[in-house]
């Protein structure tokens, strides 16, 4: 279970970083820092009133599903708004962005119920449920690759059209 | 109320469920929304384009219809109060030499007035054409200038060519040329004009410093040509591409397809 609270605080620093870095907007940027601010805060209360690192931080989980979700939500809404783009299933970010919006999604609430779902039902329809996850990083991880393959091949497009100037 | 273990399988399916399918639904909705409001938003700013090309034409024009009044009247009034005093001149009793020096005074004005009337308003237009306006502008140009102009031109110009984007290819042929001749050094100057059924193209080539405008220069207060010329063109509904030529030298290109 260390490792489990370690690699979530590991995952929500990473995912608040890409989209700090993603976001256009300066009052996006701010709001994914305070909401890291308010992260930590309520990570280090949980962690010292709550759940222990001896317990799946479900609690924890479901406050960072809850952020990327809405990080998503503002990405959405940041190109909604901006309407630069034709064919937003072109853009990398859309597909890496879905991902995190399915996966968190469909994860959220078995996430914030595994304390119990892991020691108040069988193990037969826990499993079940844990199913769940499997399935939804199956689809995280193509949604993603599918990101970075439009990523690579724009990269590629772009140098073969302007390649490195040679004059001057 | 308590659950039993299969309602609570069932509700976590049910719920997991759910929220997968909203997260899809905002996907799509964010696919097909996204896409309208690109189209919109091009279509608004093609509206705006179009009603600055609108706008930009009107002037054009009202400043052409000006410049045509100007130069009526510099050539009727001017030109024939001109020749009145010359006439006068005869009778007028003058010292030996007076009359001479008066005479040739006149006949200044009168090329002044004369090349001025044609500056504000090609007359050649109107009574060669296109092509044979071209040949004279650009004989003009070789007489006060030292650079060497060679034209090549097909005869007849296609028919989609009306007067009005003869004028304004005019004057955009004549500002390049001017600024040859001011700016880039050079010795020799090409003109190619040449067209099919589809399409006419002006290449003007010379082997001057080189140049090619960009934003920097369009947002000078003194570059009144280059953004008379792009006015033009748009006017036109035309296209120019500037190139550098190797060792040294610009080629400007126009490319005026059939509408």
């Amino acid at each position: 279970m260390y490792l489990k609270h370690t690699l979530s605080h590991l995952e929500i620093i990473l995912l608040s970083l890409y989209y700090y870095y993603i976001f256009e907007r300066v009052l996006f940027r701010k709001m994914v820092t305070i909401l890291f601010a308010g992260y930590v805060i309520f990570s280090v209360l949980d962690t010292l009133y709550y759940e222990p690192f001896s317990i799946y931080p479900s609690n924890i989980g479901f406050v960072y599903s809850l952020m990327i979700i809405l990080y998503s939500f503002l990405f959405f809404f940041e190109i909604y708004e901006k309407g630069e783009v034709l064919y937003i299933e072109r853009h990398p970010h859309f597909w890496i962005n879905s991902a995190f919006l399915l996966y968190y999604s469909g994860t959220l609430l078995l996430g914030l119920f595994s304390n119990f779902l892991m020691y108040k039902i069988p193990r037969d329809n826990y499993l079940y449920l844990n199913s769940f996850f499997s399935v939804m990083t199956i689809v995280f991880n193509v949604l993603v690759c599918i990101g970075l393959c439009i990523e690579a091949y724009q990269y590629k497009k772009i140098k073969s059209v302007n390649p490195e100037p040679t004059w001057n | 109320m308590e659950l039993n273990d299969s309602e609570i399988v069932f509700m976590m399916t049910l719920g997991t469920g759910g929220m997968v399918m909203l997260a899809v639904m905002v996907i799509v909705f964010i696919v097909i929304y996204q896409r309208r409001i690109f189209k919109k938003k091009t279509q608004i700013a093609e509206m705006e384009m179009e009603t600055q090309r609108l706008l930009m034409d009107a002037v054009l024009t009202t400043k052409e219809l000006e410049q045509k009044r100007i130069a009526q009247e510099l050539h009727d009034e001017i030109g024939s109060s001109v020749n009145a005093v010359k006439m006068s001149l005869i009778y007028m009793d003058l010292q030996e030499g007076t009359r001479e020096k008066l005479n040739e005074d006149l006949l200044t004005i009168s090329k002044s007035v004369r090349r001025l009337s044609n500056e504000l308003m090609p007359s050649v237009l109107d009574e060669l054409g296109f092509q044979q306006a071209i040949v004279h502008l650009v004989k003009r140009f070789q007489e006060s200038s030292s650079i060497i102009f060679e034209t090549k031109q097909q005869v007849d110009l296609p028919f989609f060519i009306d007067k009005s984007i003869e004028l304004s290819l005019y004057r955009v042929v004549q500002e390049l040329i001017n600024n040859v001749v001011k700016y880039s050094k050079a010795t020799k100057v090409v003109l190619n004009i040449r067209h099919d059924n589809k399409k006419l193209i002006i290449e003007l080539n010379d082997n001057g410093t080189g140049f090619i405008p960009a934003e920097t220069h369009l947002s000078k207060s003194d570059s009144l040509g280059l953004k008379n010329i792009i006015s033009r063109i748009q006017q036109v509904r035309a296209k120019i591409d500037y190139l550098l030529l190797e060792p040294s030298g610009t080629r400007v290109t126009i490319t005026l397809v059939k509408p």
